[in-house]
């Protein structure tokens, strides 16, 4: 494959791996030249030799338009992105810093409400949110953190640093791909790893596992720790039930649970078992048929009792999502000051508020160059992103915004990094971004690296995986001594 | 750390389903050697397999013909037909993609094998050149998973409901089997004793009983006998008295296993006091009927004790 390396360039963007005259980036050196020296039979082998891993392990995900059909393996690369580990120190850091600062913003809101009496944040921007839940007034949860696992997802800009896209604070999916990725890469590269010091990643369950048996109401050497999924057809039940194996805790649907006297148990072999802390991966408005919405059957009833009496730990806390809000977004930087007294160490994107008159005039005007997104919405459904979309886009979404500007924001079109990717038995740059999962309790901590989503089509900017993305293994590399 | 009742039963019908799939694979492959033995034009017909695992009515939805060739199709390659053994391996995979937490680690990745084996081969293996060899498979790839199971699971609850599951199963089809037999040998008897005695070592082998057998009795295999091994034997694993003495042993650990007791006991005194020597084959059918009566009053009752929610 050495000519396909010798050529490979990405112009008007920052390349994960090579740089702009072709040389490989340190770290990424004994990388490319080892891929250099496989023929293309060898390169198709270590492709088919994943596929083949992917397939066995039963990795697979789902999305929702596919009907009955729930397994498709899912697309990877083989080719590592690799990160120095220094320039993954400040990032690491600066990810810490904004989870506690968001952590600070919910349980404020929920409770004082300081930021929004000192102007910081106009108040109907949260009040008035979709995500701001009444039903969580006045809790403050142990250590005052709602936010327990959050999915932060990154981009690199043209000028090689790290920008903030968004904070995943309700139920962020993904990690299982992360771990599952180094599985694979193992088994595929197993003679790179000879030359690299990569930092693992594979104690995440247990992290995970430490961070939510701090959160139990009840002092005990080893809490019952609940994974509550909405069962076998959402997208990522893969996921709940490689954690639930992970951290040792019991994989539980709504119908398992039950509710009495303000205590929740779940119903076994051996009668009832209380339960201490239920780490929920569906959405607050599923959860609880009583206070959310009734017709639910993926909930348990009187869950919200239970977690307000303090019998129970729900992560992430019911009510998270208020900071997770794209337009509360804008103001993440602003809460960092507020609260932490500190500066930013990693920055958001700038970010234009729809509802805000002068941001929403230039918006209008500047459409081909922006991207706009919904307030809150996940997965990428609704978005526009201006270079790339038709004039008849460009005209929906000024309507789009002039009868909703509050459900809109925009932001400058980013150059995505871009890694070398095999397509097609090339070697062809691909755009990608980053997911580190962030995790908060009594401690906190972050995992190194994340997950690594790639759009596999040529010059695509979408990464989701409901949306034809793909991934790579994302290697955090310390020089070996 | 206890077991959620939803969790416990999907083990349970996991261990079913594949223990079912392997019996029927057992079962396929013994009648498939059995016919090879008969001289032609003395070949009995196939259709007792499909009556054996009362399977007639969604057979006759599928197929106007009782041929070898659709009875074999709907018994191993059929994906919704019950009992098939591309349908339990799928249904098997199905509870295992629910319960891999509690399962050893490797178990996961061998039934997705096994259940993408099945899928790719099963079509192509109901012609006889090809059938031996995919249900041998089939049937190494169960005992590989069965081999995990024992060398590697805590003896804990998951591993007792994979268990009660696989027992109930066994006691099942091993009950079939024999209702096969004396079916078929009904229909035989007059024309060939030869194969009568073919028949019923077939059944032998089917159950993996043959050497068991001749070690225990000797040789010579008298139906007689062979019914009396099948029932009543205490060492051979899958004799119905094994399987329910087993079944009570495994329940003892468990919460309030007195009703299931009961039942199991009550079972084991009918299968006891059945006499094969004096009785007729009709007689014989009408025990393995009422058998299978009970195993269902069995299953009723593991739901009221420990699965209900």
């Amino acid at each position: 494959m050495k000519d396909s390396w010798k050529s490979y360039r990405s112009p008007d963007c920052f390349d994960e791996l090579i740089t702009g005259n072709g040389a490989p980036r340190s770290a990424a050196r004994r990388l490319v030249s080892h891929f250099s020296k496989l023929s293309p039979e060898e390169m198709e082998a270590r492709k088919e030799a994943a596929e083949l891993a992917i397939r066995e392990m039963g990795i697979s995900f789902t999305i929702y338009s596919q009907g009955s059909n729930i397994d498709r393996a899912w697309p990877f690369d083989v080719i590592p992105r690799v990160i120095r580990g220094r320039d993954w120190r400040v990032v690491s850091a600066g990810l810490r810093q904004r989870g506690r600062a968001l952590n600070a913003f919910i349980n404020d809101i929920y409770n004082k409400q300081s930021i929004l009496a000192d102007g910081v944040i106009p108040a109907e921007i949260v009040l008035e949110s979709g995500n701001f839940l009444e039903a969580c007034r006045g809790i403050r949860p142990k250590y005052g953190v709602w936010a327990h696992v959050c999915g932060t997802d990154l981009v690199r800009n043209i000028d090689g640093r790290f920008y903030v896209l968004e904070d995943n604070l309700r139920v962020p999916s993904g990690v299982s791909y992360m771990l599952e990725n180094r599985e694979v890469t193992k088994r595929v590269l197993p003679e790179l790893f000879f030359r690299y010091k990569v930092r693992p990643v594979d104690d995440y369950p247990l992290r995970l596992y430490q961070t939510l048996a701090s959160l139990s109401p009840r002092e005990r050497k080893r809490p019952t720790i609940v994974v509550l999924t909405p069962g076998i057809f959402n997208s990522a039940y893969f996921e709940h039930s490689f954690l639930a194996e992970g951290m040792g805790a019991t994989l539980v649907e709504g119908n398992d649970l039950i509710v009495k006297d303000d205590v929740v148990f779940m119903r076994t072999v051996d009668g009832p078992v209380r339960v201490d802390v239920i780490y929920r991966r569906i959405d607050d408005k599923f959860l609880d048929p009583e206070v959310f919405r009734p017709d639910s059957s993926l909930g348990v009833p009187g869950i919200m009792r239970a977690w307000k009496a303090g019998n129970v730990a729900i992560a992430n806390a019911p009510g998270s999502g208020v900071a997770d809000d794209k337009v509360v977004y804008a103001y993440v930087e602003k809460m960092i000051g507020y609260y932490l007294d500190e500066k930013p160490l990693i920055r958001s994107v700038k970010t234009y508020l729809c509802h805000d008159q002068q941001d929403r005039e230039y918006v209008l005007k500047n459409l081909p160059k922006l991207v706009v997104k919904p307030a809150n919405e996940s997965g990428g459904y609704g978005m526009m992103v201006g270079p790339h979309a038709s004039r008849a886009m460009h005209r929906k979404f000024a309507r789009l915004i002039e009868e909703n500007p509050r459900n809109y924001i925009a932001q400058p079109t980013l150059s995505l990094s871009t890694a070398p990717t095999y397509c097609d038995g090339e070697i062809a740059p691909r755009h990608l971004d980053l997911r580190p999962f962030i995790l908060q309790g009594r401690d906190s901590w972050v995992t190194p690296g994340g997950l690594t989503r790639v759009a596999m089509r040529k010059g695509s900017l979408v990464v989701n995986s409901s949306q034809g993305g793909g991934s790579k293994d994302t290697w955090i590399v310390e020089r070996r001594k | 750390m206890t077991m959620l009742s939803s969790v416990a039963e999907r083990l349970y019908w996991t261990a079913r389903y594949l223990e079912r799939a392997e019996s029927t694979a057992r079962l396929v492959n013994a009648y498939t050697q059995f016919v090879f033995d008969i001289p032609v034009g003395f070949e009995p017909g196939w259709e007792s397999l499909i009556r054996t695992i009362d399977a007639n009515d969604a057979f006759e939805l599928r197929y106007k013909k009782y041929s070898e060739r659709n009875i074999i199709k709907f018994l191993i390659a059929d994906n919704d037909s019950p009992g098939s053994v591309r349908h339990s391996v799928r249904a098997a995979r199905e509870n295992v993609r629910t319960t891999r937490d509690c399962l050893p680690e490797s178990w996961w990745e061998l039934v997705n094998e096994l259940h993408l084996y099945v899928g790719d081969h099963a079509v192509s293996s109901v012609a006889r050149r090809n059938r031996f060899q995919f249900l041998e498979r089939v049937i190494r790839r169960m005992q590989q998973l069965r081999g995990i199971v024992h060398s590697s699971m805590p003896r804990d609850q998951a591993y007792r409901f994979m268990r009660i599951g696989s027992l109930i199963e066994c006691a099942d089809m091993t009950s079939r089997v024999v209702d096969v037999a004396a079916a078929t040998t009904m229909q035989i008897k007059q024309e060939n004793a030869a194969a009568t005695e073919s028949l019923w070592a077939n059944l032998l082998r089917s159950l993996s009983a043959l050497s068991a057998y001749r070690r225990e009795t000797g040789p010579v295999t008298e139906t007689d006998e062979i019914i009396d091994f099948i029932f009543k034997s205490k060492s051979f694993a899958r004799s119905l008295h094994f399987c329910l003495n087993s079944l009570e042993e495994e329940t003892e650990g468990l919460r309030n296993p007195r009703p299931v007791w009961h039942l199991v006991r009550k079972t084991r005194s009918t299968i006891l006091a059945f006499d094969a020597e004096k009785s007729s084959l009709q007689d014989l059918r009408t025990c393995i009927d009422d058998f299978q009566l009970q195993l269902i009053k069995l299953n009723d009752e593991i739901y009221k004790s420990w699965f209900q929610r």
